[in-house]
């Protein structure tokens, strides 16, 4: 059975580092940096409210997560937070829909939050567009980066 | 839906035999053949994260 929750960053980080690695190698494009995600900066957002584990198990273990910050826009400090994905990932074993489901709760989680706008994103090698569409979402931007 | 309908709709869409305590994850479906079969069930959205068997989907 798939269950699906927000979970504290301290729960998801003492579990995570196999799925995290297998993440870095399937989706990284700096796989000559350390993989070493800053938990303790993650914690201090938590506590501000600023930042959710929503986490996907299958019969207790953790199969999935998806990783967000929400907050206000800088552009529009008066307007109701965003919910900004900042990384999300579904072990191979486990896609057959579990994304899917991880996606529609994060949402209904967002809506709770107050959130009016999702921001997501995807690597140009493993191209989810079509899923996103089919979610309702739509492209509204290009990201570009340039190793200096 | 009756679980007969349902099982054989989710039949159509993953072309293998199920019952009710399939579990969904078992079948193969990928993101978008899950997708189109919650559309094809009528499956409200805030109750796909829900879903774990055929049988779910009958509830």
């Amino acid at each position: 059975m798939t269950t699906l929750q927000i979970e504290p960053v301290e729960e998801w980080a003492s579990e995570s580092k196999d799925l995290v690695y297998a993440h870095w190698q399937e989706l990284g494009r700096d796989l000559d940096l350390e993989i070493a995600p800053d938990f303790e900066k993650m914690k201090i957002l938590e506590s501000l409210g600023m930042f959710k584990v929503i986490t996907a198990r299958e019969e207790g273990q953790l199969v999935g997560y998806l990783l967000a910050v929400v907050n206000t826009h800088l552009h529009y400090r008066t307007s109701p937070p965003m919910f900004i994905v900042d990384a999300y990932f579904i072990s191979p074993e486990s896609r057959s829909g579990t994304g899917t489901k991880l996606f529609l709760y994060s949402e209904s989680v967002a809506k709770k939050l107050g959130a009016i706008k999702i921001y997501a994103s995807c690597k140009v090698h493993k191209d989810h567009s079509k899923f996103f569409n089919a979610l309702g979402y739509q492209l509204s931007d290009f990201a570009f980066t340039k190793r200096i | 839906m009756t679980i007969e309908q349902v099982i054989e709709t989710v039949e159509e869409h993953s072309g293998v035999k199920v019952t009710g305590e399939t579990k969904l994850s078992d079948i193969g479906l990928d993101s978008l053949e899950f997708l189109e079969l919650m559309v094809a069930l009528n499956v409200p959205d805030e109750r796909v994260p829900y879903i774990n068997t055929v049988q779910d989907l009958a509830a």
